[in-house]
């Protein structure tokens, strides 16, 4: 410390607002780095022991994760046992046979016309539900008969609704069309209810602080608020529902799924791969195109 | 024009709103001034209908209507808030839309829903809307998104919708707490040319008091829930703001704004004003 720390009468400065001297500031004391400056032990950082709860959770979750092992029969030696039998089955992929290829195209076509009207009748069905599952829309007594229904439309597979329409409207595209609209509506109505339920509440005050029903409160105030997200969510069920079709015509509900069971049944393996590479391709475009299209909304 | 009859409000355990009577004579422009959780934007939104009073006699009635009694919403109500003007703080436009098509919802409650949805307003509505724009000097972004606007822009927007609204009634919850004091200047002159010219009755709360004073001939003063000052804005002294806004806060305040203190002595030579040729500190100290 080569400065004195005491100040002169001179320097003392008056507080123009209050009249009184100003207090010195306090010196600062660098912090010397010298024997006289002792580590202070540091308060220890409180660190996570092995306590009872953490133990019994690793426990049960190493108990249902062997359980399921057991139980899904997961058998890794027989990947390496059977290593044989894939060599074969894969040489009979090759080289592909694309010698009908016009039908694989055409099925692959309807499989597309499938998974676009089955997205379309799901999106008119999905706006009134999912704002009847709406909990700033809709009262009590909708909101949850809607939201059990749309849980069931979600929780059985586009498969077994595929199955049981067949069983109705008989074989063909149309009951693919049935079952993906079903099963999307379950999906899209949740999505669409749980962008009504985070929107901003004000915009739609202003609305209806303008004397305005409540449709119009709901058209104004509460779909430009969630149309992006909406169109976003349908693009993205879109892109599923073309997958999703391309299997449910393997119960007989038509498009490309038809073909591919029909050539699996029948061991036509190099058919099988050049079906599956039409596959493919017609899912990869179909994807690039609705990214492409969710970019350009958002 | 508004009548408020023994209005209490509670959330949980706080009484927001304590036994409120109100009455408000038609083209009076009243400020509504307090602390914040006063009770002030509660009122408001109990009379647009927005908030419903707790289950215990009272009543709002706005031009012989009434809004809400004992705790119950008005069956109607949807078509008596199209004569009721409402301004939030923030704006709450439709930001995706545009500007002049934010101004056509004010017509809303006179639109049949499938014109509405159509978006296909009366010619009538669509002139009142831009000339509505023009008087708020905003034709030029008519066409622009809402969103793109400052916040002194919407909120002229916003006015322009109540004024398609064709309402007789105006509140205004914090008009100008998220302006800067250029846009807060301009909202309340067009407040008080609605007021003036047009004669509608406005009701603004405010967080600042000297453009209640500037602006509001008359005044009404809550504290915790309870109308503490009802009366001339010129009446209005530092002991009663004390009282309103708590010891430490209004010293401050009346360091603060010494010039709406001013505009008060030069109104009412009664009213005792701090000294201004001292420094503002020894008011802090007094």
């Amino acid at each position: 410390m080569s400065q004195p720390l005491t100040i002169t009468p001179d320097e003392i400065i008056i507080n123009p607002i209050t009249g009184e001297p100003a207090k010195p500031m306090p010196p600062t004391v660098e912090p010397d780095s010298g024997p006289q400056r002792r580590l202070k032990p540091q308060p220890p950082v409180p660190r996570r022991g092995w306590g009872i709860k953490r133990l019994s959770f690793l426990v049960i979750t190493g108990a249902i994760l062997a359980w399921s092992w057991h139980g899904a029969e997961i058998k890794p030696m027989a990947l390496w046992r059977d290593a044989g039998n894939m060599v074969t089955l894969a040489k009979d992929f090759f080289p592909p046979d694309f010698s009908d290829l016009k039908l694989y195209l055409q099925e692959m076509v309807i499989t597309l016309h499938i998974a676009l009207w089955g997205t379309i009748f799901a999106i008119i069905f999905s706006v009134p539900l999912g704002l009847m599952c709406s909990e700033n829309v809709a009262p009590v007594w909708l909101r949850q008969p809607t939201r059990r229904l749309m849980d069931a439309c979600r929780a059985i597979n586009e498969m077994v609704f595929a199955m049981l329409f067949v069983v109705t409207v008989g074989l063909g595209p149309f009951a693919g069309v049935l079952a993906l609209w079903v099963h999307t509506t379950g999906i899209l109505a949740k999505l669409f209810s749980e962008a009504v339920e985070a929107i901003d509440p004000q915009p739609v005050e202003g609305i209806k602080s303008t004397g305005a029903g409540l449709l119009a409160e709901i058209y104004y105030g509460i779909l430009p608020q969630v149309f992006p997200l909406w169109i976003s969510f349908t693009l993205y069920r879109f892109e599923c529902n073309v997958r999703s079709a391309t299997v449910v015509g393997m119960v007989g509900a038509g498009g490309i799924g038809v073909v591919l069971w029909e050539l699996i049944r029948g061991f036509l393996f190099r058919e099988t791969f050049a079906t599956m590479l039409v596959i493919i391709v017609a899912v990869t475009i179909f994807d690039l195109i609705s990214q492409r299209l969710r970019k350009a909304v958002i | 024009m508004l009548r408020i009859e023994n209005l209490n409000k509670s959330f949980g355990s706080v009484r927001a709103l304590d036994g409120i009577n109100l009455k408000v004579n038609p083209s009076e422009m009243v400020a509504l001034i307090g602390a914040s959780g006063s009770g002030k934007s509660t009122i408001l939104r109990h009379i647009s209908g927005l908030c419903v009073g707790d289950k215990a006699p009272g009543e709002v009635v706005v031009a012989g209507n009434p809004i809400q009694a004992n705790g119950k919403l008005a069956t109607d109500i949807r078509t008596l808030r199209a004569g009721i003007g409402v301004i939030f703080q923030q704006f709450n436009l439709i930001g995706r839309l545009n500007v002049i098509t934010n101004v056509l919802l004010g017509a809303l409650g006179r639109t049949p829903i499938l014109r509405s949805l159509c978006r296909s307003f009366y010619s009538a509505d669509r002139q009142l809307a831009m000339e509505s724009l023009r008087k708020v000097g905003l034709e030029s972004a008519a066409f622009q998104r809402a969103s793109t606007l400052s916040g002194g822009q919407q909120q002229r927007v916003a006015v322009a919708r109540t004024l398609v609204q064709k309402s007789p009634l105006i509140l205004a919850d914090e008009p100008i707490a998220s302006l800067d004091p250029e846009s807060s200047i301009k909202i309340m002159e067009l407040l008080q040319t609605l007021n003036r010219e047009n004669g509608l009755t406005v009701i603004v709360s405010l967080h600042q008091i000297d453009y209640a004073v500037k602006y509001c001939p008359r005044v009404v003063a809550l504290c915790g829930g309870r109308i503490y000052y009802d009366g001339p804005s010129q009446q209005l002294t530092t002991d009663k703001m004390k009282s309103i806004y708590g010891e430490k806060a209004a010293a401050m305040f009346s360091g603060q704004s010494l010039e709406t203190q001013r505009l008060v002595a030069k109104t009412s030579p009664n009213v005792l004003v701090p000294r201004t040729d001292i420094p503002v500190g020894n008011t802090l100290n007094a």
